[in-house]
């Protein structure tokens, strides 16, 4: 309920900004100290704002250096807790003291975008000169393509680039290689009782393997409970699958950029919700294996795996410096995808037969203060340093990240490990994430609630569908219709 | 043994295992707060002389002979990082000061080739962007600014002394690493789907040597070789390694973090509003208690009605006229909307409506006026409750999070700590160290208003309990 009312509220608030932008008392354009001070909003943790203060200070000093007759350019970064960014932004855009840049999760662009509280980028003075061989949709090939494509949104039936990909995260199939020794025997045994070209020796190519090694997975340890499969309730959690499987949440017309939910009649989406629940409560194939690590009071997918509880989890790049401290003998692994008989059943072509996975991560936006201050193309001067191929690969190999441009990515090739490795390329093939403005109100309260009646047996996978839709077409998207 | 004895033993077992329940999460959170960073969720609390380095894997030789396979390790010392930024230019790479950046790693800038052809290559080092240089450690005819030259051959080569030359040759895999000061290590590679294999190394210099031999190993599938080194620390440098003060120092001294300020923010917030909504409450309580007027019932039970409404509801109004009265960043801002406390009206009406008339009566006999009545007896009686109060709302602004975020902009001086410490919660991970030592701080004044005050807090809570 909280949640609702406050999300609810982000988006008058936001609306509120362009009243507020009437009236309000901006900084000047150039301080008493003679530079042009940019305002950046940020959740950083700790070792990456290390990283970020040594970048921005050469990007400072470049600045100075290529515009000698402009005032020099200072980046002053404030930390905003991560989960309230979207607050702290809708509320200071009532009283019109918004930042000049802001790192936004992916899903809370849109909201920004729609309270035009952003600045779409091709709309800067200096968009063309910074960008000189691409317009607005060539731009794209240059990044992890779902990235950018979270940064491009509809708004009044057109088109507009209201942020550049900053980081990018995603999922992979992280598999415990001791867990899939020790259960060799198994393994063997439920390849010769499939028929499957199971191997204690590599992970799962497809979800049917998947099922099958999981069952050979689940077993009692000793008195100690293990799973062969954990996954998290959340709706970002599991595009991986839905991608897979070809289901989108949110469908959206290309032409015109209208949004609508057509779950309820996805033969596609309903195979997927039974799969999922036989996973957890079994089928005639065997006993569940689902750890139920979306269930209160569960292990979560990343904590059993390390302990061991889980012997396959999707998880994110985030966690692999954390398994290996721990000397977690593991491998990753991409998404599976479908048997060529179930692809073939859910009318999906071989060449989209292919593993997929989901989007995380943050765009960099220029907010509508930067504009009123004269400080928007300085703004976008920075964010296309800062997106540029040689900082994202400092960046990323500083960090431990997935860079946001594939020239980054190709450079980064040779130095990173097979996991991380594994994540690149995975990246690539990621799926643009439903575009909605109140994606937590969609994850939370719409899809969370009913995929969970499914995992307990309570509803049939069609009502939960049925739910989802009416929900999602009457509570989230009939507010961008009305726009 | 007595019955008596054996319900005592009972009762105090019981009691102990509560409060080992009760003071889990705060021991933990004050053995986090001393855990170096990365190690929080890492519940061994005892530390480990066991260690176990996972190394770079070794990565396998394509099939083809012809094709080299041998990595290239470009290393440039900066243990002081005096640049933020490195790559190295060469003929490898065509002179592309951008194209093969440099990591830092434990003072030393390097950068790994492994697809160099045999040959002879010229380079050069490029600092913070444009700080051309030579190879200091390699430099030709001991000039800074000429290219340095490495030569590229069969066998693994590095600009310096190569502190990780382990390889595969034919059908062995060789280890050979730089690590001194460690004694007796143990390697251990993986096989390809299969367990750890140990190899034993031995002592040559400063460098430890080992091999094995992987003629039966399938690698057709396999691009690298998994390894890790394992050797065990005298048990002072496990504790060194586990636990540090680090953390206190740098959310006391870390400019991102001031702690300091957040703390001093947050005591002037609770202790503002506990005082004020003490002095409204008596005041308000007392009128609705003792005095007579029109619709004071009606007034006091639609009051009471509010506390129907969730709080959350406040919030937007409350925000709205702060900052139409330009409170934003400010302590009116923070302290005055919470200062008209319902339930403290209601819990002071109720308790000095327990106070016997009489003593009210005879100070009106006296003479006493409403200010000596109030200040005699009133405040006297009502002190337990008058601190209860008080504690109860200080606990509630001392862990107020979402008004101190919103009324605060991000840059400004008076955030608190609640808004502090979830400056450590990131998207995927938590900084559960610098957490838990933020943490430590905000539960000090809590626990000293409860020693000092802990007689009146239990009077005041049990208030009406016992009918005398």
């Amino acid at each position: 309920m909280t949640r609702v009312i406050v999300q609810s509220c982000i988006c008058a608030l936001a609306a509120g900004a362009l009243v507020a932008c009437g009236g309000m008392d901006l900084p000047p354009r150039v301080a008493e100290d003679g530079a042009i001070h940019l305002s950046y909003w940020q959740s950083y943790n700790t070792e990456e704002i290390r990283v970020f203060d040594e970048l921005v200070a050469r990007f400072e000093a470049e600045y100075a250096e290529s515009h000698p007759d402009e005032p020099p350019v200072v980046i002053d970064s404030e930390a905003v807790p991560f989960d309230n960014m979207d607050q702290q932004i809708s509320t200071t855009a009532q009283s019109g003291d918004t930042p000049d840049l802001v790192r936004l999760d992916y899903n809370k662009i849109i909201m920004i975008a729609y309270g035009q509280v952003a600045v779409p980028l091709e709309e800067i003075g200096n968009f063309e000169a910074l960008f000189p061989d691409d317009d607005m949709l060539s731009l794209r090939d240059r990044f992890v393509g779902a990235a950018y494509d979270a940064c491009l949104l509809w708004r009044l039936g057109e088109r507009h680039l209201y942020a550049l990909p900053e980081q990018v995260t995603c999922l992979a199939l992280m598999w415990n290689r001791s867990l899939f020794r020790a259960r060799r025997d198994a393994i063997d045994a439920e390849a010769q009782r499939t028929g499957l070209p199971l191997s204690h020796e590599r992970p799962p190519r497809t979800w049917e393997e998947l099922a099958a090694l999981g069952r050979a997975l689940t077993w009692e340890d000793e008195g100690r409970q293990r799973y062969g499969f954990g996954m998290r309730e959340s709706l970002w959690f599991s595009l991986p699958i839905h991608a897979v499987h070809g289901v989108e949440v949110i469908s959206q017309d290309p032409e015109t950029g209208r949004l609508s939910c057509n779950l309820s009649s996805s033969d596609r989406a309903e195979v997927l919700l039974a799969r999922l629940r036989d996973f957890y409560l079994g089928d005639e194939s065997g006993p569940g294996f689902e750890g139920g690590a979306w269930s209160a009071g569960s292990d979560r997918t990343d904590r059993g795996f390390e302990n061991g509880s889980y012997a396959m989890v999707q998880e994110g790049s985030w966690q692999l410096r954390r398994y290996r401290d721990v000397g977690l003998d593991f491998g990753v692994a991409p998404i599976p995808c479908l048997s060529d008989e179930m692809a073939e059943r859910l009318g999906i072509p071989p060449e989209e037969n292919i593993p997929r996975t989901n989007l995380g991560g943050a765009g960099m936006c220029v907010l509508r203060t930067a504009q009123l201050r004269g400080v928007d193309e300085q703004a976008l001067e920075f964010i296309a340093w800062w997106t540029s191929p040689e900082i994202q690969a400092e960046w990323a190999l500083a960090l431990g990240q997935i860079p946001v441009t594939l020239e980054a990515q190709r450079m980064l090739e040779d130095q990173v490990d097979e996991r991380a490795r594994a994540f690149l390329e995975l990246s690539r093939s990621a799926a643009p994430m439903p575009r909605v403005p109140n994606y937590a109100t969609l994850e939370n309260d719409i899809y969370n609630t009913s995929i969970q009646l499914v995992y307990s047996g309570d509803i049939e996978p069609s009502e939960a569908l049925r739910r989802i839709a009416r929900d999602v077409n009457g509570e989230i998207l009939s507010l961008v219709r009305e726009r | 043994m007595s019955t008596r004895t054996l319900q005592s033993l009972v009762l105090n077992g019981l009691l102990l295992v509560l409060l080992f329940i009760v003071l889990m999460p705060l021991l933990w959170m004050m053995v986090t707060a001393f855990k170096q960073r990365g190690q929080g969720m890492n519940l061994q609390v005892i530390p480990s002389t066991e260690v176990v380095v996972e190394l770079g894997p070794t990565p396998v030789p394509p099939d083809d002979p012809g094709e080299r396979f041998a990595p290239v390790v470009f290393e440039l010392p900066d243990p002081d990082r005096q640049w933020s930024s490195v790559t190295v230019a060469g003929e490898m790479n065509e002179w592309n000061a951008q194209a093969s950046p440099m990591r830092w790693i434990n003072g030393v800038w390097t950068r790994t080739f492994q697809d160099l052809a045999p040959g002879s290559y010229q380079y050069k080092f490029v600092a913070d962007g444009d700080g051309w240089m030579g190879d200091p450690g390699n430099m030709t005819d001991g000039d800074p600014g000429a290219n340095s030259v490495i030569e590229v051959g069969d066998t693994p080569t590095s600009n310096i002394a190569l502190s990780e030359a382990s390889r595969i040759e034919g059908d062995r895999l060789l280890i050979d690493l730089a690590a001194p000061g460690l004694s007796e290590p143990l390697a251990e590679v993986r096989q390809p789907g299969g367990e750890w294999v140990p190899i034993v190394l031995e002592s040559d210099g400063d460098r430890w040597r080992g091999e094995l031999d992987i003629a039966d190993w399938d690698l057709s599938a396999t691009h690298a070789i998994a390894r890790r080194l394992r050797h065990t620390i005298s048990f002072s440098e496990a504790w060194s390694r586990t636990y540090t003060i680090d953390n206190f120092r740098q959310i006391l001294t870390d400019p991102d973090y001031p702690f300091g300020t957040f703390f001093l923010n947050s005591l002037v917030v609770a202790t503002g509003c506990g005082l004020i909504t003490v002095i409204l409450c008596l005041l308000a309580g007392y009128a609705f208690a003792v005095k007579r007027f029109w619709g004071r019932d009606a007034i006091f039970w639609a009051l009471f009605a509010s506390m129907l409404i969730p709080g959350l509801v406040f919030v937007l109004p409350q925000f709205a006229i702060v900052n139409a009265l330009g409170w934003r960043n400010s302590y009116q801002g923070m302290i005055l909307p919470h200062v008209a406390n319902v339930f403290g009206l209601f819990l002071m009406r109720q308790y000095i409506r327990t106070l016997p008339g009489d003593l009210f009566a005879a100070a009106r006999v006296d003479g006493a006026g409403e200010w000596q009545v109030l200040r005699t007896i009133v405040i006297p009686l009502s002190m337990p409750i008058i601190v209860t109060l008080f504690l109860l709302t200080f606990m509630m602004q001392w862990s107020n999070f979402l008004w101190q975020l919103i009324v605060n902009s991000p840059d400004s001086p008076l955030r608190t700590l609640p808004v502090g410490l979830a400056l450590f919660r990131g998207q995927h991970d938590v900084d559960w160290e610098l957490m838990m030592s933020g943490a430590c701080f905000s539960v000090v004044p809590i626990a000293i208003l409860f020693i000092v005050a802990q007689r009146y807090f239990i009077e005041g809570l049990t208030a009406g309990a016992v009918k005398g």
